[in-house]
């Protein structure tokens, strides 16, 4: 059975992350970013290549806070791939616990698909996008900032703000013809 | 007249040298005296030009007495030590099976007179012959054509044999001087055919052990190097088995393990875990039906052959294919004509669809 966001109790002062993305796309170099952001809560990070997870892990995994879909604009595997992976996750996921973040979004020419279709995606599962790279190392930084910063409010880190309240005043992605 | 010849030719065989091999090989030569020897020493360190280190040699070795055969000496030794800059090519011996007790290459100069000699019937020549390590080296320098022609690197084979192997190596030859060259060389190897297999590339040692070592590369690789443990007294300290703690050890936990050493796994049985031999190029030339329908689905109605060639070109082909496994880019069994390609000595393929036995149904 895949994993709810409500299926287990969460532990004291820890905030679970889960990044899901396709192998080689830098994973383990963003769980290291996050780590070192020196964080008042202890923070873990959890990788994976697609879901649903392997059902051996189920009992020794914490609860999952936060879920990022890590995805390559230039790659068509990965954009596949997380394209499944979204399908398996747990609806109760979608209300503020859940975000891609894509990859390569500046270099035009390489695109294998309209950023159009990317958008797309992100509109249909109602969850925010942010583009970001991994090379360099203060956007990795940046990066895992904004990461942190959604999964502190998912954890309940932040008082009076809950995941929804973020759900509920963000804006699409739908852009309005030109006039 | 002929001492200038040598001289040019001196000239530009040290002129490749680089300037921390002079002594090393100039010794290996012989041709210098060893008192001068010590002399070109103190000139190396002086840090002088390298112009002015050729010229002080070329001064010192006796030009009087050296002969074509000399430098070419030089030359192979420069060869010996910088194998990577020609393009090689694998040749394969067959020999009948009567012949194979009667008539044996002996030794490394008897087989050098014997080729001299069928090759002196075809075209004027020097052959010289060094040993490095279990191979035989070979320079052959075809004295044909003008003073021009003579001095051009077009003229010059280089050949490498492993004895008692049935493989050549040699480096590209002259449409022209080929056949004669083919025919020399069965008559002093007393072989009956000598036909090129498809295995090409730069790197000489890793083309040796693909046609020498066929049967042995990949996972078998082990076996061969001698890596597999047999001392019962190399096993490391035993472990003591720990309680698993409550608190988790490591912050970044990765869930499809299990997927991943499975993906290890399956590459280290296809490749071995010891360094691929380097091949440049690998080359494909299909002529199978086009398989693509889904993105092109009005070629499903041509049966005929779809004439596609693919290459793979790199510093280490076979290292790159390994990487493709474990970066995640192929799905894992590899293909056997791409996982077995160390085994197969050859880099040139023809994929072709498997032919029908039966007639087809109507």
């Amino acid at each position: 059975m895949a994993f709810t966001s409500h299926s287990k109790l969460p532990e004291l002062n820890t905030a679970t992350i889960l990044l899901v993305g396709m192998q080689g796309i830098g994973k383990h170099r963003l769980a290291g970013a996050l780590l070192e952001l020196n964080t008042s809560y202890s923070l873990q990070v959890r990788t994976a290549t697609h879901l649903p997870l392997p059902a051996e892990n189920s009992e020794s995994r914490p609860r999952i806070d936060f879920v990022v879909f890590l995805l390559d604009a230039n790659n068509n595997m990965s954009i596949s791939k997380t394209v499944a992976s979204a399908k398996e996750l747990d609806v109760s996921y979608f209300l503020g616990r859940a975000c891609f973040v894509v990859l390569n979004a500046t270099s035009e020419s390489l695109h294998c698909t309209d950023m159009s279709n990317i958008t797309g995606l992100c509109d249909a599962h109602d969850s925010p996008m942010l583009c970001g790279s991994l090379q360099d190392e203060n956007q990795r930084k940046c990066l895992a900032r904004k990461l942190l910063c959604q999964t502190e409010v998912s954890s309940g880190f932040k008082h009076a703000v809950s995941p929804m309240l973020i759900q509920a005043t963000k804006h699409t992605y739908e852009f309005m013809e030109p006039l | 007249m002929i001492n200038t010849n040598v001289e040019i030719r001196l000239r530009k065989v040290l002129g490749r040298f680089k300037r921390d091999e002079f002594v090393k090989h100039l010794r290996e030569w012989g041709s210098i005296p060893s008192g001068c020897l010590k002399e070109v020493e103190t000139v190396v360190a002086e840090k002088s030009t390298r112009k002015a280190l050729v010229e002080r040699i070329v001064q010192l070795s006796n030009i009087k007495h050296l002969t074509t055969l000399d430098v070419a000496q030089l030359d192979l030794i420069y060869h010996q030590n910088h194998p990577n800059n020609r393009k090689w090519s694998v040749f394969q011996l067959t020999k009948q099976p009567e012949q194979n007790e009667k008539h044996v290459v002996t030794s490394p100069d008897a087989f050098r007179e014997r080729l001299g000699k069928q090759l002196s019937f075809y075209f004027k020549n020097d052959l010289c012959l060094r040993t490095r390590g279990d191979a035989w080296w070979l320079r052959l320098g075809i004295q044909e054509g003008s003073q021009a022609q003579r001095l051009s690197p077009g003229n010059v084979v280089y050949m490498v044999h492993h004895p008692h192997s049935q493989y050549i190596i040699m480096s590209s030859i002259k449409v022209s001087h080929k056949d004669f060259v083919m025919q020399a060389l069965l008559n002093s190897l007393h072989c009956s055919e000598i036909r090129e297999i498809q295995l090409t590339g730069r790197d000489l040692d890793s083309l040796a052990a693909l046609a020498l070592h066929s049967n042995s590369q990949g996972w078998f690789s082990q076996f061969r190097l001698g890596q597999v443990d047999s001392n019962p007294l190399s096993k490391g300290p035993s472990r003591k088995r720990k309680a698993p703690s409550d608190v988790p050890d490591t912050d970044v936990v990765f869930e499809n393990q299990k997927d991943k050493d499975h993906r290890e796994q399956q590459i280290l049985h296809a490749f071995g875990s010891n360094r691929q031999p380097k091949l440049q190029k690998i080359e494909y030339k299909l002529e199978t039906r086009f398989r693509g329908f889904e993105f092109a689905p009005a070629m499903s109605l041509h049966k005929e052959p779809f004439h596609c060639r693919v290459k793979f070109e790199g510093s280490s082909v076979l290292e790159g294919i390994k990487e493709l496994g474990r970066a995640g880019l192929t799905a894992l069994p590899l293909p056997h004509h791409l996982a077995n390609v160390h085994s197969l000595a050859k880099n040139h393929f023809v994929l072709a669809d498997k032919k029908r036995t039966r007639p087809e149904q109507k």
